[in-house]
Parts: structure tokens; sequence; C-alpha cells
């Protein structure tokens, strides 16, 4: 065997050790409880939450960053699986951000799992700092869910949470 | 060359997975802790609480008071209501902690606020320049409380001033806001613990029923938290949680993104705080076999979550002496709604009218609601005659969650609020709960869920009399129009998933209703090849088709992975013939470890015609289980 395949092949081991690192420690944490009359092992992180609502808001964007001056989109999306009869529909916008088109507070007759809602404005921000832009949904009388979205921030704020969200997972999956 | 491949590698490697990143900014908009990593992470010790008490002679005595402000929900009757109002009047910190430290930074005195805020403390008469902080931390009698920043860094907030210590003198009152810096925040969750504890001193100090656990002051519990930030982003159903491992976390939203004035925040709504405050309480004092996860008051639930969240939501009604739990969102500084407002008082009426929601609609299904379960705890303890003359009855409550006959029975698996009802009922003296139990179709032992079996014992008490057979009569009717959330109500984290409460069910709206269409039983196997046989037969018109499924201790119910069953060759699942008057079988075998398992017998409601009245026996190594004391 010659050195130069010597070489590819620990370059190989290497990357695969790496790159599969996760996907193979996680596959071997789980494999290794695994006995003829063992319990499947439920690997959860148990945990109590408040009360949630059946109500979901979230908003989607044309634009990874607004750039001052420049028109973009923002549509505020409403998801129920209840039949919600006059749901507040409501914007937030900050100072730097005007808007061009479409409704900052109406009612809708109706949202249901069929029939979602979603709320379209065009909007450009004035200045370069990052802000935040809120939606709101309010159901039934009582309850409410709110989404925000970041004119500068949005993309890296999105990255964070990710890293987060893969951190605790990875954090978990190792103590469990 | 190699070398430059394997560096070329490792910036490919580490860029796919967004550890490289060439424009970040130094600061973090999601979170001002250095680096977030996990909500059970083991950060660095806490600072020393500080405790002992420094004697200085010819001293100088530093006296002060230290207040916080805070936000309260709207609470008007008439109009829409407004979320969370402006900061309301100062309150004083009770009973934190108060540390001095000189120019160098080290502490020369410590001492505690007082019930009304005030500290007074020696210092050395020597000129220095000291800074005193009341830091949002409690270590005495009273109550046990650290409000951390993160588990990262472990940092708890301070309330600061400085002074010089020259004169016996009162420094100027110290205030934290609620809104800025809204240190505020933090000086009301710690509050919160102290009003828990003081409820609990007043109402079981002596607790009075059985072996209970008579309260004194709770163990230390950390509560986490951050201005502007939202702990889901960890991947939890929601902002506030509480993580029984790990020392008993509760984490509390403080906004999101670094806002607070219009997204959802729970740092003022005392109904969430206590809420997750009553789950600690219940993992220190009583046992709980929730498998935790997301609710949304959608349908029926696992009753062991329906018990344990039931309980959260009624305690901080009981410890605020109000009829609701409220949670809001935002503030009147930026635009602020409820998130979720329910009136605990109410047993009908409409949410949209009355805050009411969760109703249970079939005999005996208020054990597996939540609302319902508040609802009826609350009954027990208000002086509002609705129907029912039964008041005071928090130490039943607690009895019942803390005795040995109670939820801390040892012999007991899959606790529910059935488990509850059949100690209370069987205390000496105990109160009689029938007119509440009626009003929220409540039925009073384990007879719908857990209920424990054992192989022959004689006339099988629990089944029909003369055939010593179970009945199911199948229900077209499903857990209710939101199938869809009861399923993600078991979500956890950070393997979030959501699944069929019915394992069958090919899609939303099959659910079999957990109360109508199955039957629970638990069994305390003892090791070995557990093997079962769920016999059935139907009488008259079409065929039933009944499951069988086997769930151990630990396990999430519904979730596939979980089941025990080897569905893939159709264990527990298999089609009848069709044919009524023939008998059916469901065979199960596998070897298990020693332990309690929950087999459930469930009507398979896909089908266009369900069947009728169906009789079944389930043998435990061949032989007839029977209802059993435990």
């Amino acid at each position: 065997m010659s050195g130069t395949t010597i070489k590819k092949i620990k370059l190989t081991v290497l990357f695969l050790s790496l790159s599969g690192l996760l996907s193979f420690s996680a596959y071997f944490n789980v494999d290794k409880n695994r006995t003829p009359v063992a319990h499947k092992k439920h690997k959860y992180l148990r945990a109590t939450h408040k009360i949630s609502i059946p109500l979901k808001v979230h908003i989607t964007s044309d634009t990874k960053n607004a750039t001052p001056g420049e028109p973009f989109t923002l549509t505020g999306h409403v998801n129920t699986h209840k039949q919600l009869k006059n749901v507040h529909i409501s914007w937030a916008l900050p100072k730097g951000v005007e808007l061009l088109k479409g409704s900052l507070d109406y009612f809708v007759n109706e949202v249901s799992k069929n029939n979602p809602h979603s709320s379209e404005l065009v909007l450009v921000s004035t200045v370069e700092k990052n802000l935040r832009i809120h939606f709101r949904a309010k159901g039934r009388g009582h309850y409410s869910a709110t989404a925000q979205y970041n004119t500068t921030l949005q993309t890296q704020i999105n990255r964070e949470i990710a890293n987060i969200k893969a951190s605790h997972k990875k954090y978990v999956n190792g103590h469990l | 060359m190699v070398k430059f491949k394997i560096i070329w590698t490792f910036v490919l490697l580490f860029s796919s997975m967004g550890l490289v990143s060439c424009d970040s900014p130094s600061v973090n908009p999601v979170s001002s802790c250095a680096s977030r990593v996990s909500v059970v992470y083991s950060g660095p010790a806490t600072e020393s609480y500080c405790s002992s008490t420094t004697t200085y002679t010819t001293p100088v005595i530093i006296t002060g008071l230290a207040q916080y402000k805070a936000r309260t929900f709207d609470s008007s009757t008439t109009g829409p209501t407004k979320g969370l109002l402006a900061p309301s009047a100062s309150r004083p910190i009770r009973f934190a902690e108060v540390m001095v430290k000189n120019s160098s930074g080290t502490v020369v005195q410590c001492a505690e606020t007082d019930a009304a805020g005030n500290y007074s403390l020696q210092m050395p008469n020597d000129g220095g320049s000291y800074t005193l902080s009341v830091n949002s931390r409690a270590d005495n009698s009273n109550y046990k409380a650290y409000i951390l920043k993160c588990p990262e860094e472990n940092t708890h907030y301070s309330l600061s001033t400085t002074f010089t210590s020259d004169a016996t003198k009162a420094l100027p009152t110290i205030v934290a806001a609620a809104d800025g810096d809204i240190l505020g925040g933090a000086f009301n969750l710690l509050d919160q613990v102290l009003t828990a504890n003081d409820y609990l001193r007043a109402q079981v100090t002596t607790c009075g029923f059985g072996d209970c656990t008579n309260f004194t002051v709770a163990p230390q519990v950390q509560i986490f938290w951050e201005k502007g930030f939202d702990p889901s982003v960890y991947g939890a159903a929601a902002g506030s949680f509480f993580v029984p491992s790990s020392n008993n976390r509760l984490f509390i939203i403080g906004g999101s993104n670094g806002d607070t004035d219009n997204s959802d925040t729970d740092h003022f709504d005392n109904s969430v705080i206590l809420h997750e405050y009553a789950h600690f309480l219940e993992h220190q004092f009583s046992v709980s076999d929730s498998p935790g996860g997301a609710h949304s008051l959608s349908g029926p639930l696992d009753p062991r979550l329906a018990w344990s969240e039931g309980f959260a939501n009624f305690f901080p009604a009981a410890v605020q002496g109000i009829d609701s739990y409220v949670d809001t969102q935002g503030n009147i500084s930026g635009s602020t709604d409820d998130y979720i407002r329910l009136n605990l008082e109410k047993h009908t009426g409409s949410y949209a009218v009355d805050f009411v929601a969760d109703i249970p609609a079939n005999t005996n299904e208020g054990n597996f609601r939540e609302l319902s379960v508040a609802r009826l705890l609350y009954d027990a303890i208000d002086t509002n005659n609705d129907s029912e003359t039964i008041t005071n009855g928090f130490p039943e409550i607690w009895s019942s969650m803390t005795a040995s006959t109670g939820l801390k029975n040892t012999n007991a698996a899959f606790r529910s609020i059935g488990l509850l009802h059949d100690a209370q009922t069987n205390f000496g003296g105990s109160t009689d709960w029938a007119t509440i139990r009626t009003t929220e179709k409540h039925i009073n032992d384990r007879s719908e869920y857990s209920n424990h079996i054992v192989p022959n014992v004689g006339t099988c008490t629990g089944a029909n009399p003369s055939t010593g057979l179970f009945t199911l009569t199948p229900s077209t009717t499903s857990n209710e129009d939101e199938v869809s959330y009861i399923q993600c109500a078991y979500s956890v984290f950070p393997n979030s998933e959501c699944f069929f409460l019915d394992p069958t069910a090919p899609s939303w709206g099959y659910d079999s209703h957990l109360v109508l269409n199955n039957d629970f039983y638990h069994y305390k196997h003892s090791g070995g090849t557990l093997n079962l046989t769920l016999n059935y037969d139907t009488q008259s018109g079409t065929e039933a088709n009944l499951n069988l499924f086997v769930y151990s201790g630990s396990a999430r119910f519904g979730v596939t992975s979980d089941i025990e069953n080897d569905t893939s060759s159709g264990e527990g699942i298999s089609a009848p013939d069709g044919s009524i008057g023939t008998q059916e079988t469901e065979p199960f075998s596998k070897s298990l470890p020693s332990g309690d398992y929950l087999i459930n017998v469930k009507v398979n409601n896909q089908a266009a015609n369900i069947g009728g009245p169906t009789n079944y026996e389930l043998l435990i190594g061949g032989v007839r289980a029977c209802p059993a004391p435990l």
C-alpha cells in the first residue's frame, strides 16, 4: 500500500468520523441499551409546558433583509383547527417602517382548519437599523397569538435559533 | 497538499454545520447570554449565598428599602380585555438576599430584607465606598428560590446602590423597574415563590389526613429568565415550562428576540409562574407520572397529563384567590392582549363569552380533561356555593397528593386524578365531593384508567357479574375536532413529534375516543415473558374490531415507537373475521423486565360501522385478569 493511499484512507476516516459524529454516536447510544429483555428506551426530555392555544401565527417575507427605501412584502399566516368567528387581525409597525399597501387592523369573518387566513402588507423601511414588526390574530374573544419579523436581523435570528436547538438536542441526547 | 485538504475539509464541514460565519455581528439578537447550550446544561456554580453576618466594632448602621414594580392584568369585567396594564405601585422585595461588597468586590456583609422590603446591617465606620445589592435570591425559612439568567452562566439579578460607610444612614429607596431593564420581572418571579410558600403554610402546615406531608418550606427552585428571551428556542412547545430532571428547573419566557412590549412574556403573568411552580411542588412533594408536553384544552388527554396540568392550572387560582387563569402577551406600552384567559368557577358556557373551555361531554370524562380537573379542585376550596357547599378543601387535596394511600402510593403507576379521588374518598373525616364530581363528570376511582388487574382472584369485580366479562360499546365519537392538536400535544423536545393517540389511525380525525372506546389496565409484571390474550365477542349487529396495546411506565401513550407490541407484524391489531357470535383473539407475547405496564383495550373506530357492544376478557398467562386492590 503506497503512502498516498494510506493518506487517502486516513483522510477518509477523519472525514467520516467528523461528519458522522452526531448520527453515529446517537445510533450507538441507543443500540447499546438494547438487550433481549430491556424496555425500549424512551429517549425524551420530560417537561411540562404552560397551556397552549389552538391558534398559530407566523410571518413569511419576500426578502432576507429589508434594505432602506426598497419595498418588501410580509405575509402573516393564521392557522387553527377550530372554527373561529370574527377573528381580529392586527399588525404593529414601529417607527421607521411605512405601510405602502395592505390593512393593519381588520376582522375576518371566519378562520378554520380548511380556511386559513393570510394577511399581506407591502412595507418600506426608512432606516438602516433592525426594526421589529409584529403580527397578531385574536380569536374567539380571549386568546391571541403573535409573530415577529425583524427587518435586518431575521436571517441571523433564524440561524441563532437553529444553533440553539441543535446544541440542546445534541446535549440532551448525550446526557439522557 | 494533504494538510491543505484537511484544512479545507474542516472549513467545508464546519460551514455546513453553521459553525463558521463570516458576517456574524458581535451582538446576539436572540439572547445576551454568551452561549445557549441546553436547558439541562450544567453551568458554573452560582455565587455563594450571602448568609454570614459580620459584626464590626464601632459600626455604623445602614438601612434602606428595596422594592419592585410589576404589571397587572386587566381584570375589568366590561369591554374587551387588554392584557397587561401600566406598571404598578412599588411592592416590597421580601425576604431576599442582601449583599455588600467593597471596591475590590469582596463580600463584607450579608443580610436579608424583611417582609416590608426593609434591610438593616452593620458596616465598618471606615469611610469606604461600598456596593449594596438586593439579589434575586432567597434561601431562608420563608422560601428558597434563585432567579437566574441562563443555565450557561448561572448569574442572578441584582438591584444595587453605592454608599460611603461613614455614618449611620438610611439609603435612598431602590426600585426594580417594570420597564427598561425589567428587573421588576426577576423580583416578581421571586415574590411569586414566596406567595406560594405562604399559601401552603397557611393551608397545610398541618395537613391532617393520613400520613400526609406537613408543609414548612419548599426546597430550592431555580427559575431561569432573561428579558427579551423566549426559551422555546431550545425546541420546547411553549416559552414557559418546567424540567423535572437536572435540579427541577423552571424556564419563564421574557419576550422574543429582545422585544417585551409586543411579544409573549410571562414574568408578570402570575398564573403561568405559579402553574410551573405547581409542577415543581408536585415533583417535590408528590409523585408525577405525567409524560409532559404541550396541551391546548382540545379534548380528552392522557389522564396522567390531565391530572398534572389540572393541578397546575388550579394552584395559581388558589394562591392568588382568584377564579381565573390569565396569561397575557405584550403590554400596554406596546400592544397587548390576553394569550388565554380561563374561568375556573363556571361549569357551563362558551369560551368567547364566559372564558369556559374543556367541558367534559361524557360520563367519567372529567378525569381526562385538565380544566375539568382544575375546576373540580377549585370548587373544593372556593367559598362560592354554586350547587355545592364544599370549602377549604386544600388540605384534602394536598393530603391526597402526599399520603401513601394517595399519589405517593409506591405500588401505584400511571397516576391520575382517579388515585387522588380514591384517597380523598377514603380518608377518615373527609368531605363528600360527590356533588362536584357529578358536576364535572368525574369518577372517584381508577376504574376508567389504570385499573389494577391481577390474574384470577375469583369473581371479577368491575366486570359483568354474570359473565365475568368486560364490555366496550364502540362510539364513532373522536377526541373532538382538533385532533391534530391533541396528537401534537404530546410533542416533547428535543425529539418533537406529533403522533396519533390512536396508533392505528391512518390520519387526523380517526382518534378513538379515550373514554368511550378505550379501557386501561395497570398490571405489575414480575419479569420474563408476558403473555396476554384479548378475547372478544360482539353479540349483535356489526362485529367490532378491538385492539390490544401494551406500554411500559415510562412510555408516552400513543407513540408508536413506545408501544411494546410488534405492530409491524400486526401484533395486537389484527382484523376480525366480521362474523358476530364468534370469538376473536388478539395475542401479545414478549419478554419484558419487571415493572408496571399499561394494557390498553381499544376500539378501532376506522370502519364505517364500528360495531355493537362487545364483551371481552383479558388473559394473563392464560388466566382471566380481574381488578384488584393495589
